[in-house]
Formats: structure tokens, sequence, C-alpha cells
């Protein structure tokens, strides 16, 4: 059988990041996802701002890139 | 006189010996066009088969990725002490016999009993295969080995109609086939970024049901019970209403069985509930917006249909009004990872179930919200 060059019909994987929100000042950060991430999982990871080593995932999806207007 | 100096007398060229075995060709091929009218036909064909052909390989690519990501993903997380690789060819020719509907009396409950017998086998067979994997990820590969089964069967099936159209030299049978392959391939695609997903445990788009429902009980439960196979309801006080939360249990890939659970949510609740809300994703047609909120009534609930009779059937019996909240999105963005236009809209269904809670439920009543769809990396 014919062999095809995929590039023109693959459609890119793009992996999703985490967005983390700090249980104790409210900061919001995120960082590229890791396996074992689920979204409202309470993780020991440190907040850039205050320190405290105890951030919520509040939400894990593809970023989009902006619409230019 | 010769005969090309004839012919080339009627359009007044020149006798050479090059346009007189131009004419001759050309002659001969109207004479064969005369005698063998299917002639433009069977070269049409040709060309239809060799685009089939790219493509059909193109399947057989990603139907080899899929698979051999599922086996790579097995023996990382569930560790087995043999190679999978024959037991997950195994469950990729997995099937399901649907029931006889000859004498439709009965079929749903028929039907939810071959899906639920085939789900626990499926799932029993993985657990063999994945002895190191929490509970939770054995549904998460179920997912998994599901989308690979799901490649291998669009492969098989268009293979079967290319080579029974090639070997009949139909060309009404290839001309649909090539008609429907642009949807076929955007599906197959589909499956291969969906792939990544469930290898990895990442929310897809088809959880914004899910999402939205755990936003809005992240906070407020008092008590979270399972009600049903794979689904969990969290009970949450909402301006004096109690409001009962359906959905299935994640962070593992399982769609749950949303219809049972409300049902015997509203069988044990009796009177006391005045509404039932289901928030799942809706197929959006081109052009409509990804992400964008609209609202209905009735069940929104897709799939083979056992969970949405069930609903229908006791909400009309108990005369239960039905709200239903539907977040856009295709085919592909809702077996993929989940897109922020669609993550954001979780925000907006939450808003809009709380007005409708506030405006059609009685203080002091009860409200049923099931989030529908795969739970997979939500919590």
């Amino acid at each position: 059988m014919e062999s095809i060059q995929p590039s023109k019909m693959v459609q890119k994987y793009v992996p999703p990041l985490t967005f983390l929100t700090c249980t104790h000042c409210g900061t919001e950060n995120s960082r590229a996802f890791k396996e074992d991430d689920y979204v409202f999982k309470k993780t020991d990871e440190v907040c850039p701002k205050c320190g405290k080593n105890e951030m919520l995932i509040v939400g894990i999806y593809v970023k989009e890139k902006e619409k230019k207007a | 006189m010769t005969d090309g100096f004839f012919l080339n007398q009627l359009v007044g060229l020149e006798d050479t010996g090059l346009s007189t075995l131009v004419w001759l060709i050309w002659l001969g091929l109207m004479m064969l066009f005369l005698f063998y009218p299917t002639m433009s036909q069977r070269i049409q064909l040709g060309y239809m088969l060799r685009d089939l052909e790219k493509k059909l390989a193109r399947l057989k690519l990603v139907k080899d990725e899929v698979r051999q990501r599922t086996i790579e993903t097995i023996k990382r997380v569930g560790k087995p002490e043999k190679d999978p690789t024959q037991d997950v060819d195994k469950l990729m020719e997995f099937f399901v016999i649907s029931p006889e509907d000859m004498d439709p009396y009965g079929i749903v409950y028929k039907l939810e009993h071959v899906l639920e017998v085939g789900e626990s086998r499926f799932e029993e067979e993985v657990r063999k295969i994945s002895p190191a994997a929490e509970g939770y990820k054995v549904k998460t590969l179920a997912n998994l080995l599901e989308v690979a089964r799901t490649a291998n069967y669009l492969y098989r099936i268009v293979r079967h109609y290319y080579l029974l159209g090639k070997k009949t030299a139909n060309i009404y049978l290839i001309l649909q086939l090539q008609m429907l392959m642009p949807q076929l391939m955007e599906i197959t695609e589909a499956l291969r970024l969906a792939s990544y997903a469930f290898a990895y445990g990442q929310p897809i788009g088809d959880g914004i049901g899910v999402l939205a429902v755990a936003k809005l009980a992240y906070g407020r439960e008092k008590a979270r019970y399972e009600i049903a196979k794979d689904t969990t309801v969290s009970e949450i006080e909402f301006e004096n209403r109690r409001v009962l939360i359906v959905r299935a249990t994640g962070p593992g890939g399982t769609v749950g069985r949303p219809g049972e659970g409300v049902k015997k949510l509203i069988e044990r609740e009796g009177d006391n509930v005045k509404l039932v809300i289901t928030i799942d994703a809706g197929l959006r047609l081109e052009g409509d917006e990804s992400g964008k909120m609209v609202e209905g009534v009735g069940v929104a609930i897709g799939g083979p249909g056992v969970d949405k009779y069930k609903i229908e059937e006791i909400a009309k019996e108990r005369q239960i009004p039905l709200y239903a909240f539907v977040v856009y999105e295709s085919i592909v963005e809702a077996i993929t990872p989940m897109k922020e236009a669609i993550a954001k809209a979780a925000d907006v269904v939450v808003e809009k179930v709380k007005s409708v809670l506030l405006e059609k439920v009685p203080a002091g009543s009860t409200a049923i919200v099931a989030g529908i769809g795969n739970s997979v990396g939500i919590g």
C-alpha cells in the first residue's frame, strides 16, 4: 500500500497546562501538566508568592492563542 | 490519397506523419469510448481507489500509533508481569451485541444489561493486565483501550468497503465511502489525540458537565456518597435549598450511571424534588462557537439512551420539570484534551444554574443537578 506524507493531515498534540491557586493567599499560577494531576487535587507545591506549600489545582486545559481583533 | 491526408484536409492541416498519428489515436479513443462506455467510470474509479488507498494507509498509521501508545501506557502504569501486547490485541477485537429489537418491549433494560456486562468484563480484563494500577487508573486505561478499539474498528470498516468496492469495481460503493472519508479522517485524528488524554489522565471536552458540577459543589459539600456504580452524589445547601449533585466519580475516566443515580434520588426524596437540571457537552454545528452555553428543556445526555430514558420516565411520573444546559463543542473537541474556551464555560454554567435554582426551586425544597460526561482528570 502506498505510503503518504502525514504532515498535511496530522493535528499536533498540544499538552494542556495545569492551573493552581494557593489555598492561603489565592495566588494563581500555571505550569506544564504532570501525570497524576487532576482538577481539585491539593498538591504540596510551594506558592511562588507566600511560600506556603499547599496549592489547589483549579483547571487543566489547553491554552488557546488569543485571536487577533 | 491517404486517410491522414483526407482528415487533415477537413481541418485544414498539412499532411505530416505526426498529425496523422494524432488523428488515428483520437479516432481510436473515440471508438473505445463508443464501444466501451464504462471506460470513463473505470478511470474515475481508479482515481478514487488511489485516493482511498492513501487515506486507508493513514488510518492504519493512526490505529497502530494508538495501539502502541496503549501498550506502552499499560506497561508504564499497570506494570504487568508479562508483555500485554497479546491481551491488548484481543481486547481491540472485543464486541458487544445489542439486544434483539423485533419486540421492543423492555429493550432499554435489556440494552442496559448488555452494556453493563460488557463494561464490567472489559474493565476486569484491563485490571488483570494492569495489576499495579490504582482503581481509578484502571478506568482511564479501559477508556484508552476503548479508543484503540474504536480506531481499529474504523480502520477495518473502511478497509472492508474499500476492498469490496475494488473487488466488484463498484463505483457507487467507492463514491459513498469517498464522500464519508473527510469526516472519518477527522474522527480518526480525534481518536489519536484522545489517546494522549487518556494515556496521561487529562480532562477532555466531554467532561465539561462534570467540571461544572464539581465547581458548584466545591467548598459547599455537606455529604458525599456513591449512589450507583461509578456515580457520586454531593449534597450541598444553596440559599436555603437542598441541592443533590450527581456526577461520575473522578478522577478516573468513566461516565458513571447518572440515569440510575437520579432515579434512585427521586425515589428516595419523593415529592421534595422540584427540579432536575442536566449539564452536558453538545455537538455544535459548523459556524457555532465552541464553549458557548445554551439552555433548554429535556434531558441533556448522549450515548445509548438508557440514562436519558430513566430520567425522563421518572420525571414524567412525578411531574418534575427538566432543565438542560449544553456547552457547544465539536466531536474532535469532545474527546481531546479540554480547550480553554470550554473549560471557562464551566463558570458560566455554574452561575446560570445558581440563578435557575433561585428562580425555579422554592426555598426549603430539593433540586437535582446532574453533570454528565467523562470524569477523566476531574476529582
